[in-house]
């Protein structure tokens, strides 16, 4: 048993203030589910009041208990492990663009009829592990050449995710991937070097292949030019921010859901600061930032390389992928559909968060003392 | 390091197994540095202050008044147009986005069905309940009626049911009903215009804030259209069309084809009956073209208008065919321009055979009316190719195998009219520089062929007498031709007659166009030419009797309104009673 999990001194080695972040988001998301996808469901669907409620009530669940588990696997176990799930994830991800489902636009799931299964969600933290692990190891002596290395699986990662289109995906691993790079002590002359690579690049695309990308050029120019209609939703959730003041105007009032479609997944700060106030979603964010501050300071105290960098590289995960929706919610940057971890709708997302969640707990209830 | 070695479990205290798990790990990496601590400390500050940054956004926002003007945007969308007006040159509003609702049903909401079906009966005694029964049965949302007004609304909103819903959508409506139906065309439901200017202008009406103008006049439109329904009935016409436009600039002002439809009842018309006859039928036009016979050879310098022509036969053949006169009566000698006014078949084969295969087939293709033209609506029609010979070049001049459209003849009337300068017809205003025009034709062609035109409704001789409107000049050429079905010709006709007035300084082109007139027993005419004598019944369907009366009338209604709006046509060219 105990090669599998470790059960002995559990509740004794986790971290008690993670996991309290932990659980406390994905109550807020389940409560949040419930006040504001009830009318979607009645109204768009003609289904029952509480069938996103349902569907939510039962990811999010599902998930907690998945970091649970995840949380008291054998952490050697799960360090072995990592490549085989990262590759069969990928594969997974190359299959989209043959047999994915295409969703308003984007082909990005997976049908699996039971349910859409979105392959990034999941590849997201085993990509950073595995990089952690490339990184760290010394399976490529020079580290320099590990990080060119791990710069070209990000490469394979993205042209897949733009084939899909998913831009919001894309920067936010790009972003993650920076962060892990720079904690791994990488020379911040060759990063940047690579970096304006990557930007020109995506400019030349965006030159080369305008039929694809001409969404994101719309896009651009819409948050550029505030004036034109093609803001529409961001607009929106500005106004249901200022709708909603400081104390919200009260549960289930508020109207932003009926008008931008995707509320519940891509809009859920504003839809909460629309019904709850603003000071809500600046605790929602404070959680988050929190959970941030204790997990770097757990990292500071490992002497692994490898569990430093993977913390960290996690915690640039949750906190970039906040920030891209918050970021949008607020109208600070370009209209992308990111969903917020542990509180928007969506199975991929919650699943992933739960995993997310889970590795989080299994390395930082590791004991270690440095030396 | 030989902690290392010991894997016993249970022995010691999990701290330190765990530090042997995990030192051993991290002794593999001692090869390579450690990990700075001062970068993680300032991931974690970037993290902080972008989240804090957007905390701030977020906590700003909120503070901020929620306007007032953007709050009414919010809960009730103030009205926006999907597609802009369209109107015509005065502004007459021809086209218009409004709100209207869509009453829908969601079954599950209603509590009390029968009760509900009952107060629906209430409201709308002729209401089809079966239908409704089934779909309430279904128990899916159901549209009950749509499209209807604000009362409406407020009708059925009184009947106090949570399960029935309104959903705010928008229709276009068009005032005029039948007026414009073919220029305009029509919109689906989804506001994407399916014909006519509302489908070649989509683009423009959906991007644009400010209404189409047109270049049309209702009142014009009206007044033609009232006049085309008239003789429709009293020739028993298939079908009829008329246009009238600014031979200049190519402005149309008016432009009919009947039988027309209301375009707002977003009907499919599939009866080939209601095809725009205007632009879109392509008919062999007949003498019509005898003018432009002549304005050719006068273009090419090859005749005068007094050239005389001597000894006409009566009929001549080509490759079997004969060809003959209308007239019996016409001489064998006659000028070029007798053969114009007396609409002779044979003296303009000859000018026609002067003029040469080449240059013909140049001149109707420069004036217009070979191919298909270019026109703001895209229902128009290509005029049917065909090999140029001996017979096509003698067939063409009076206007026999060969066809076009109303339209590409009024631009052809118009060029020959205006001084010889090309114009494109148009029903969208646009601005046009004076400089920009392009002569295409001699000045005198013009100079010449409008007194002919003019004498062809002014004397004895002309075949367009009815047309003779005091104090307009008409001048203007019949065509009388048989429809011809896949090359054999039937005893339906096609009467045009196309007129261009003032003559002495021409401004405008009416063309009018019958399809298939028949006999009027009872019909009135009034000769025009001072005798007051009046003859009932009509002789012959041809055009001198059917269209030109048609054309007459329609200019004795108009003449004043053109006089009127425009100061230098009263000026200029309006014969002012004198005292």
């Amino acid at each position: 048993m105990d090669k599998f999990f470790k059960i002995e001194n559990y509740w004794r080695n986790i971290d008690k203030h993670i996991l309290a972040s932990f659980l406390l988001l994905f109550t807020l998301g389940i409560f949040f589910s419930f006040s504001s996808t009830s009318f979607l469901a009645d109204e768009r669907l003609n289904k029952g009041y509480y069938f996103f409620f349902q569907k939510h009530l039962f990811y999010a669940l599902f998930s907690f208990f998945l970091m649970i588990f995840v949380s008291m696997v054998n952490t050697d176990l799960i360090n072995k492990s990592l490549l085989p799930i990262f590759l069969f994830f990928l594969l997974l991800l190359i299959l989209v663009p043959f047999f994915g489902i295409e969703v308003k636009g984007a082909k990005r799931w997976l049908n699996f009829y039971v349910f859409r299964f979105q392959p990034i969600e999941f590849i997201k933290p085993f990509f950073i592990l595995v990089i952690a692990q490339i990184i760290t190891s010394n399976w490529i002596k020079n580290l320099n050449l590990a990080h060119l290395f791990s710069f070209s699986l990000l490469s394979f990662l993205i042209l897949l995710l733009v084939l899909q289109p998913d831009l919001g995906q894309s920067v936010l691993l790009i972003c993650t991937w920076i962060s892990l790079v720079f904690v791994s002590g990488a020379n911040v002359f060759y990063l940047s070097l690579i970096l304006t690579f990557a930007i020109s690049l995506f400019f030349l695309l965006l030159y080369l292949v305008p039929e694809k990308f001409s969404y994101i050029v719309t896009r651009l120019t819409s948050f550029m030019d505030p004036e034109k209609s093609g803001n529409f939703q961001s607009q929106k959730a500005t106004e249901a921010i200022k709708q909603g003041g400081l104390k919200g105007q009260g549960m289930g009032e508020g109207i932003l859901k009926e008008s931008v479609p995707e509320a519940h997944t891509d809009y859920i700060i504003a839809v909460v600061s629309e019904e709850f106030g603003s000071v809500v979603s600046i605790l929602i964010i404070t959680i988050f930032l929190f959970l941030a501050f204790r997990i770097i300071k757990k990292v500071i105290n490992f002497s692994s390389n490898f569990y430093k960098l993977s913390l960290s590289g996690l915690v640039s995960l949750l906190i970039f992928q906040t920030f891209i929706h918050v970021g949008v919610n607020a109208n600070l940057l370009p209209t992308t559909g990111m969903t917020l971890p542990f509180l928007s709708y969506g199975g991929s997302s919650l699943l992933s968060s739960g995993i997310i969640a889970g590795i989080i707990l299994n390395y930082t209830s590791l004991r270690e003392r440095t030396e | 390091m030989s902690k290392k070695k010991n894997k016993k479990m249970n022995q010691k205290s999990f701290y330190f197994e765990d530090y042997n798990y995990y030192s051993k790990g991290r002794s593999n990496n001692k090869s390579r540095a450690n990990i700075s601590e001062d970068r993680i400390y300032l991931l974690f500050f970037v993290f902080f202050c972008l989240i804090s940054i957007f905390a701030i956004k977020i906590f700003a926002t909120s503070l901020q008044d929620t306007n007032f003007k953007n709050t009414q945007n919010y809960y009730s969308s103030v009205f926006k147009p999907l597609r802009s007006d369209i109107t015509d040159r005065n502004g007459e509003i021809l086209a218009k986005n409004v709100r209207v609702y869509h009453a829908a049903i969601k079954p599950n909401l209603i509590n009390n069905k029968k009760n509900f079906i009952l107060k629906l009966q209430l409201l709308y005694p002729k209401i089809d309940i079966k239908i409704i029964k089934k779909n309430l049965e279904k128990n899916k949302y159901f549209y009950l009626k749509k499209n209807i007004t604000e009362k409406e609304r407020a009708k059925l909103w009184s009947l106090g049911e949570k399960g029935l819903l309104f959903e705010t959508t928008q229709t276009r409506i068009y005032p005029h009903k039948n007026l414009f139906s073919h220029v305009i065309g029509q919109t689906d439901m989804d506001n994407k215009g399916i014909s006519g200017i509302e489908k070649s202008f989509n683009r423009e009406l959906w991007s644009h804030n400010k209404p189409i103008i047109m270049t049309l006049d209702a009142n014009l439109q009206f007044l033609i259209r009232e006049e085309l329904i008239k003789f429709q009935k009293i020739f028993s016409s298939a079908g009829s069309a008329a246009i009238l436009m600014d031979i200049h600039n190519g402005e149309i002002l008016s432009m009919i084809s009947l039988p027309d439809f209301d375009i707002n009842k977003r009907e499919t018309i599939d009866d080939a009956n209601y095809i725009n006859r205007a632009t879109k039928g392509v008919y062999e036009l007949g003498s019509v073209f005898k003018t432009f016979t002549l304005a050719g050879a006068l273009n090419e310098g090859i005749v005068e208008t007094n050239t005389e022509f001597k000894n006409l036969p009566k009929n001549i053949t080509c490759a079997g065919r004969p060809i003959g006169e209308y007239d019996d009566k016409i001489p064998s000698d006659l000028t070029a321009e007798q053969i114009l006014i007396r609409s002779g078949n044979i003296g303009s084969v000859r000018i026609a055979q002067k003029i040469g295969t080449e240059k013909m087939r140049n001149f109707l293709q420069n004036i217009g009316v070979l191919s298909k033209i270019e026109f703001d609506i895209e229902e128009v029609g290509e005029p049917v190719p065909f090999r140029w010979g001996k017979c096509k070049l003698a067939t063409t001049s009076f206007g026999h195998g060969i066809t076009t459209t109303l339209l590409q003849l009024a631009k052809g009337y118009s060029i020959i009219s205006n001084g010889g300068f090309d114009i494109k017809p148009m029903l969208i205003k646009r601005e046009i520089k004076e400089n920009k025009k392009y002569r295409i034709l001699n000045k005198e062609v013009s100079e010449k062929i409008n007194p002919i035109l003019r004498k062809i409704v002014s004397t004895k001789e002309g075949t367009a007498n009815f047309a003779n409107i005091n104090g307009y000049e008409v001048g203007g050429k019949t065509g009388t031709a048989q429809k011809s079905f896949n090359g054999i010709y039937s005893k339906n006709k096609i009467n045009t007659f196309v007129a261009v007035f003032p003559t002495s300084k021409p401004k405008y082109v009416l063309s009018v166009l019958l399809d298939d007139p028949q006999l009027s027993k009872d019909y009135i005419y009034h000769y025009k030419d001072g005798s007051g004598w009046k003859y009932k019944g009509t002789p012959y369907n041809t055009a001198g009797w059917t269209s030109v009366e048609v054309a007459g009338k329609i200019i004795e209604k108009i003449g004043p309104i053109l006089a009127i709006n425009r100061i230098d046509f009263y000026d200029n060219y309006v014969v002012k009673k004198s005292y």
